[in-house]
């Protein structure tokens, strides 16, 4: 018989605390945070404009980061906040 | 302090390896049985309780603990002594500057661990013949326990984060080590230390490329590797160039140094905008709408003569041609003593092409009571 520890972050390791959940987007301001990937800013804009349509959103703030393979600094983040109620992100081509 | 980590029941070590497959916790090698004896001997050997925190992955919101990285070393097949390397190779990954979430590109991209100083000396590092691997321990096992610490904690797996189109044969382990009697000065001092100071390097990238020279002038003995730098991914960023004792001798005895080396690549590494045009590489996506195909954008009179230089800018080409993100960092040469003795075969790690920038680390050594 042998005894092995396992490799792998425990469940629950990460540091990611989701932020509360909207009940519905009717009337709310929504940030689209654009990860400066090509095609992708075109892509989230016709997102933005979709849910605007289907929702009735108060506001659409569109913002960018410099580069996709960081996360977002702090006062891109702080901007957000301030601005909206909720955001819209995603990565990929 | 007590080991936190699940423990597994196996029956033996065969079954262990079969165990670690069913789970998902190993990137496809047999692994090491990590039991809580050989791996607190690895915490030992770098004075560290389990918690202690190495890094924080931001970017996948992980933080590496120490006994999470000595199990991943255990079953790498690593000696107790190879963990300073690797706690400094953790650090320069979690580094803001290598933006860590590049390695999900579908351009496969992979760290490549160098290793410089006189600890190269004191594991037996191979910097010699056949440095790329096989059949080095510390290499081998350095570079593989890099690759199980991000597939089991920060989700560099196929099937969670890695979206890379052809994955990457150095995704299992590449760890290259420089000569720490070179007459140049090391990697270590290149980038800030003290010669007497080991460092690790991680630097992302694509492969492996060599470019060989049978010449004696430095000119000539460059001469194939810019053209092999030039004529791959054409993207500015920070190169890894293995340069062998056999052409590092004449280029010294002909007062070569790294420095003159990099600025001579620098001046020489370009393209003509006619050429970036007939292979593809002029414009965002290279190319035009011709009827609805997307085509090669025609050559105009004069483009033989204008030149976009891999490592010089000048924005009004430029944005023709480089993305944002790789004109906007660091641009050097990274030369590294390193090679076969008996051959004329330099190499370089082709590096990832719109970011992430080399990570230097010194590795902090415990002293032994």
């Amino acid at each position: 018989m042998m005894i092995v520890l396992d490799p792998r972050l425990k469940p629950g390791a990460r540091v990611v605390t989701p932020a509360p959940r909207l009940a519905s987007l009717a009337n709310k301001r929504l940030g689209i945070l654009w990860n400066n990937r090509l095609g992708g800013d075109r892509l989230l804009k016709h997102v933005g404009k979709l849910l605007q349509e289907k929702y009735g959103l108060a506001e659409v703030y569109f913002t960018k980061k410099t580069f996709i393979g960081n996360a977002a600094p702090a006062e891109i983040i702080d901007d957000l906040v301030s601005r909206v109620d909720a955001v819209v992100v995603g990565v990929g081509d | 302090m007590q080991l936190t980590s699940k423990r597994i029941e196996v029956s033996d070590a065969l079954e262990c390896v079969e165990y670690f497959y069913r789970e998902n916790m190993t990137d496809g090698l047999p692994v090491v049985p990590p039991t809580e004896p050989r791996v607190q001997q690895f915490l030992e050997a770098v004075a560290l309780s389990p918690d202690a925190k190495i890094a924080e992955i931001t970017e996948r919101a992980s933080v590496i603990t120490a006994e999470k990285l000595a199990i991943n070393a255990v079953m790498a097949g690593c000696l107790p002594e190879y963990m300073p390397v690797l706690v400094a190779a953790v650090e320069a990954l979690a580094d803001p500057l290598f933006k860590f979430n590049h390695l999900a590109s579908l351009g496969s991209p992979w760290p490549m661990v160098v290793v410089s100083g006189p600890i190269v000396r004191t594991l037996g590092m191979n910097h010699a013949r056949y440095v790329f691997g096989s059949g080095n321990r510390a290499n081998a096992t350095i570079g593989r326990a890099i690759s199980l610490l991000l597939w089991n904690c920060c989700e560099l797996r196929p099937d969670a984060i890695q979206r890379g189109d052809l994955g990457n044969a150095h995704r299992y382990s590449i760890c290259i080590a420089e000569n720490p009697d070179t007459a140049w000065q090391g990697l270590n001092e290149w980038e800030g230390f003290e010669r007497t100071t080991s460092t690790v390097t991680v630097s992302s990238g694509y492969n492996l490329c060599n470019a060989r020279s049978i010449a004696s002038t430095p000119r000539a003995i460059l001469a194939p590797l810019i053209n092999a730098l030039i004529h791959h991914e054409f993207s500015p960023g920070c190169f890894v160039v293995t340069i062998p004792p056999t052409m590092e001798k004449p280029l010294v005895e002909q007062g070569w140094t790294k420095q003159r080396i990099r600025d001579y690549i620098f001046e020489h590494t370009r393209r003509s905008v006619k050429h970036l045009k007939e292979t593809a590489r002029w414009g965002r996506h290279a190319s035009v709408l011709v009827e609805g195909l997307k085509d090669l954008v025609p050559a105009e009179p004069g483009d033989e003569d204008r030149w976009v230089y891999l490592f010089k800018r000048n924005p009004e080409l430029d944005r023709y041609v480089f993305h944002e993100g790789a004109v906007t960092r660091r641009a050097d040469i990274l030369i590294v003593a390193a090679g076969g003795d008996a051959g004329n075969m330099m190499g370089f790690y082709q590096p990832y092409s719109q970011s992430t920038t080399p990570v230097t680390k010194a590795i902090k050594l415990v002293q032994k009571r």
